[in-house]
């Protein structure tokens, strides 16, 4: 592997990492509110 | 498994500014628990899957004897309903999903012309995860109250009333979903970044197209699903409400976001078949596939629209007219992606060449066989109809269609087709042979009269049942044993190679494969492509 | 000895034919090795027919000219026949046409298909409602308007136990019937409204082609109209914990005035059957009925010999709080207990049943009435709701 190709390979990998956290941390604490409609994490 | 330990130097190798590897081929334990090469470690993974395979399958061989005569036999309901549901995780989770992240750890970087996956450590973790989760969910069975026994969709609130089996299947169930992603994030950086020059997108072989795609179908609904349990896990212990009406929480609301997760998935089951049968139809019918860039825009389509079909998953839960109606109209439109690719693969056969060694017949096996699944998926999309078969044996003949005679079919294929260069011997045909007939016929006796039972209306997950369904449960539980042991077939099949029995493979051992895989020795050296190949 | 086996054989063979033999279509329920959907009784379950029939021949009429091409293709184009493999791998107009005439066909089978949700969505209009509440594991009717209203039963699985275990041979009925079946009347459009006490259950009669989830804590709705007198037979369809399969659905659809007599004595059993629960109940009294009542809602999970499943149910012979003060059991059997598959009694039992069944709990077994707080009035029932 080329350093070059290492740098691009940190980039993608850390850019896709962030999307996983974020979509778990927003079905979490917004989504649940979305779909149901109803308050979720701390209830009524 | 590489048989050489001395390292291939490829020719015009000239020790540029990137890593060289200098160090002999590590020997012992150690060459497994700190594997970072693609090679060792898609065979782990490999070998791993077949274990949960062998075991989900005993699971199922379990309530399938409990269910051949009416009444309770042999295990009481509650245990009965373990079976079914460690049955579905195990397979998902452990068997299918693995077993094609072992396909790509083996063959995506020989067919980009990498030396090896984007992040090499991180390969190594995603593996390790795997022994982990799989005994952490099957240890479960033996805790106060056993295995969860809700179901592998694991509704709330049932699964509010289980008991620790229920928070140990949660805890595998992130890591195994951990090495998913991670497995993912290294295929998405593989391919994007890592191909060998002149290898563009559109020049890939399929099989790395539609494990691209799968890879971004799994980064974006496994932290759903993650998501989902941690709800549970929380609803069960830290006195949330998601799930719970009595707090203002809605039982239904993790249906939608199970199901969100769920529907992809199924695709990520199937799509990477899809790859698979796409390299083996066109080597055996010596002829290009048909209509390549389709195919590629087929994959993207069904991908896309596998995110906003899950309701169908709940036509019965009461949801408004228009719902329905959209969710309805929404899947019936997949069977027009999933259709041409049906077309295309038959395109490639007509006026082909064809012979018809084992990964043909179960490419072949596969089309035909998946396609049924196909139909009786359409059927379920109309949302009247599907009222009747919810929750009925209907369902569970059409996921065992397009999983079973789908997704296992297209792995079974793949590794005979690639067993040669893994291994570096040929298989013996007339045990693929014995191994592709018997598991065609058994498939068929033990799901076919599944659809005529969910049309009467037996539904699933039932310890017992109505007398009138006797002669179809019997029929089909002497098929699920048939099909068990066909499988021991398969296991000799393999081992016979590895020991090196059978005629020596040489580097292209079918005469119409294409890829560069088929450039590199039989069995792959150890290090290949350490100089990225010219492709023109 | 010989002649003794042979006869014994013989014997079990006979018995084992005759009970195979035995086994016919269920009326109102599945027919022996049925093939397809229930014919039906309602227009919706008609429609149902029709809408399968139509996908399925489309189906296999694709199938037949896609899969005849492909055999026809491993025949005529295999090596060993000599053929020599063609060079095209695109055809742009025939992969436009295999992508515009199957969304054609796609559209056309929606249409049908659309009318058919529309109507089984609307559950306007209705002649009679009823509220379904599934429980883990038995239904729950109430009747809420017209003559019947007020009306309302528990309808729990009654085959027994002894036919599930294997002791005695399967009766016709086999896993399909209740004690106290749902009553229609016939061609009168029926609201079913839906909910649920624990977890989710799913509330399913094919010959009505309905089924509907029953979630705890919301309402949902479904609707038929029947149009044939007879009784009809569903199952739960939706995975709710181990007797998942041991909750039928029975409705006897019955003429109008043989509908308005039933609502009739159903009124006077219920003015019967009502128990006063300001009096002083007797403690023979209190246990005999709550036999019944732990043999009827108990004995699931807590077993006839009340030492319950280790690890999953708790015994309730020789229990702490059954053999204290009267109070913390009275909650539980009211309350239920959070996080677990005690559900609350509360809502399905009477203050004297509730009463009955906590004196039995403290009298049988080894408990034998030693403990605290023996006896259980239904007057400490009411106060601790």
């Amino acid at each position: 592997m080329t350093p070059e190709q290492r740098r691009r390979n940190r980039i993608a990998g850390t850019i896709l990492f962030v999307v996983v956290v974020a979509i778990f941390a927003w079905v979490v604490f917004r989504g649940s509110g979305f779909l149901g409609g109803v308050a979720g994490l701390t209830g009524r | 498994m590489s048989s050489v330990t001395v390292d291939h130097v490829s020719p015009g190798h000239h020790g540029h500014g990137h890593d060289d590897h200098h160090h002999a081929t590590p020997t012992g334990w150690r060459r497994w628990l700190f594997a970072t090469n693609h090679k060792d470690i898609g065979t782990m993974y490999l070998i791993f899957s077949f274990v949960m395979l062998l075991e989900g399958g005993m699971l199922a061989l379990l309530l399938r004897t409990e269910l051949f005569e009416p009444g309770l036999q042999f295990f009481r309901p509650e245990l009965f309903n373990q079976f079914t549901t460690m049955h579905g995780l195990i397979m998902v989770f452990g068997a299918i999903m693995p077993a094609f992240v072992g396909f790509a750890n083996w063959m995506i970087p020989l067919q980009v012309g990498a030396s090896d996956m984007a992040f090499a450590r991180m390969n190594n973790f995603s593996f390790w995860l795997l022994p982990v989760g799989g005994i952490l969910l099957t240890s479960s069975f033996f805790v106060p109250g056993g295995a969860t026994a809700a179901g592998w969709t694991l509704y709330a609130p049932l699964s509010l009333q289980m008991g620790p089996g229920m928070d140990m299947a949660i805890f595998a169930m992130h890591i195994l979903g951990a090495s998913s992603i991670m497995g993912a994030i290294n295929i998405i950086v593989t391919i994007l970044n890592m191909r060998a020059p002149g290898m563009t997108l559109m020049k890939m072989p399929l099989f790395c197209w539609t494990w691209l795609i799968t890879a971004f179908l799994l980064i974006a609904v496994l932290p759903v699903l993650a998501a989902a349990i941690t709800m549970l896990l929380t609803d069960r212990h830290f006195g949330t409400g998601f799930f719970n009406a009595a707090v203002g929480g809605d039982p239904v609301l993790y249906q939608h976001v199970f199901w969100f997760f769920g529907h992809p998935e199924v695709y990520i089951m199937i799509l990477p078949a899809f790859g698979i049968v796409s390299a083996i139809v066109p080597a055996f019918a010596r002829k290009k596939l048909f209509g390549y860039a389709s195919m590629v825009y087929a994959t993207a389509s069904i991908a896309i629209l596998s995110f906003i079909v899950w309701a169908h998953h709940m036509f019965t839960t009461g949801m408004p007219v228009t719902a329905q109606l959209y969710f309805m109209y929404a899947t019936m439109l997949i069977s027009i992606p999933t259709g041409v690719k049906v077309f295309n693969w038959i395109a490639t056969m007509w006026k082909g060449s064809m012979t018809f060694e084992t990964p043909m017949l179960f490419a072949v096996g596969f089309i035909f066989v998946f396609t049924i699944g196909g139909f009786t998926g359409l059927i379920l999309s109309v949302a009247p109809i599907d009222i009747q078969v919810h929750d009925t044996y209907y369902v569970v003949a059409h996921f065992h269609y397009v999983l079973v005679a789908g997704s296992l079919f297209a792995l079974f294929a793949g590794t005979y087709y690639w067993l040669p260069k893994w291994t570096g011997y040929m298989y013996s045909e007339k045990l693929g042979k014995w191994h592709f007939w018997s598991s065609l016929i058994s498939f068929n006796v033990t799901f076919f009269p599944m659809h005529f039972m969910g049309l009467a209306g037996m539904p699933r997950r039932y310890a017992d049942y109505a007398a009138q369904f006797t002669t179809f449960h019997q029929v089909a539980t002497i098929g699920a044993f048939w099909f068990g042991l066909s499988q021991l077939i398969f296991l000799v099949a393999i081992l016979r190679c590895y020991a090196g029995k059978g005629e020596r493979a040489p580097a292209k051992p079918w005469e119409g494969a294409e890829g560069l895989e088929w450039t590199v020795p039989s069995p792959a050296p150890f290090h290949t492509f350490e100089t990225p190949p010219e492709v023109k | 000895m010989k002649k003794l086996r042979r006869v014994l054989g013989a014997c079990t063979l006979l018995v084992g034919g005759a009970a195979v033999a035995q086994v016919q279509d269920m009326p109102g329920g599945p027919r022996v090795n049925q093939l397809n959907l229930h014919e039906g009784v309602t227009a919706i379950a008609r429609d149902q027919v029709w809408l399968h029939w139509m996908m399925l021949s489309i189906c296999m009429v694709i199938f037949v000219a896609v899969f005849g091409v492909m055999f026809y293709s491993i025949w005529a184009h295999r090596k060993s026949r000599g053929a020599k493999p063609a060079t095209f791998h695109e055809h742009l107009g025939v992969e436009i046409a295999w992508t515009v005439i199957p969304f054609a066909i796609v559209i056309a089978m929606a249409l049908p298909a659309t009318r058919t949700v529309v109507a089984m969505k609307d559950t306007s209009s209705a002649d009679l409602t009823v509220k379904v509440t599934g429980y883990q594991w038995k239904w729950g009717y109430e009747y809420l308007d017209g003559n019947a209203a007020g009306v309302e039963f528990l309808s729990t699985l009654s085959t027994p136990r002894a036919q599930i275990e294997n002791r005695e041979p399967k009766g016709e009925f086999y896993l399909m019937e209740v004690d106290n079946p749902m009553v229609v009347p016939v061609d009168k459009k029926v609201r079913v409204v839906l909910t649920a006490a624990d977890v989710i259950h799913s509330w399913m009669v094919p010959e009505f082609g309905v089924k509907q989830d029953a979630i705890p804590g919301f309402l949902r709705d479904t609707w038929f109209r029947a149009e044939k007198v007879g009784v009809y037979r569903g199952q739960c369809a939706e995975l709710c914990g181990k007797d998942h399969a041991f909750m039928p659905i029975v409705v006897e659809v019955k003429s109008q005035e043989d509908y308005d007599k039933w609502v009739e004595e159903q009124k006077a059993t219920m003015m019967a059957n009502a128990d006063d629960p300001t009096k002083e109940w007797a403690e023979e009294e209190l246990v005999a009925r709550g036999e019944k009542v732990y043999a009827a809602n108990c004995v699931a999970c807590h077993q006839a010999t009340g030492k319950g499943v280790p690890g999953a149910f708790p015994a309730l012979d020789g229990d702490a709080s059954v053999l204290g003060p009267k109070g913390p059991q009275i909650d539980v059997v009211l309350h239920g207990r959070q996080g677990t598959a005690m559900a609350a009694f509360g809502n399905q039992l009477s203050d004297v049943e509730i009463a009955a069944v906590v004196t039995y709990t403290r009298h049988a077994w080894s408990n034998a009435g030693k403990g605290e707080d023996p006896i259980v009035q239904p007057s400490d029932v009411t106060a601790a709701r």
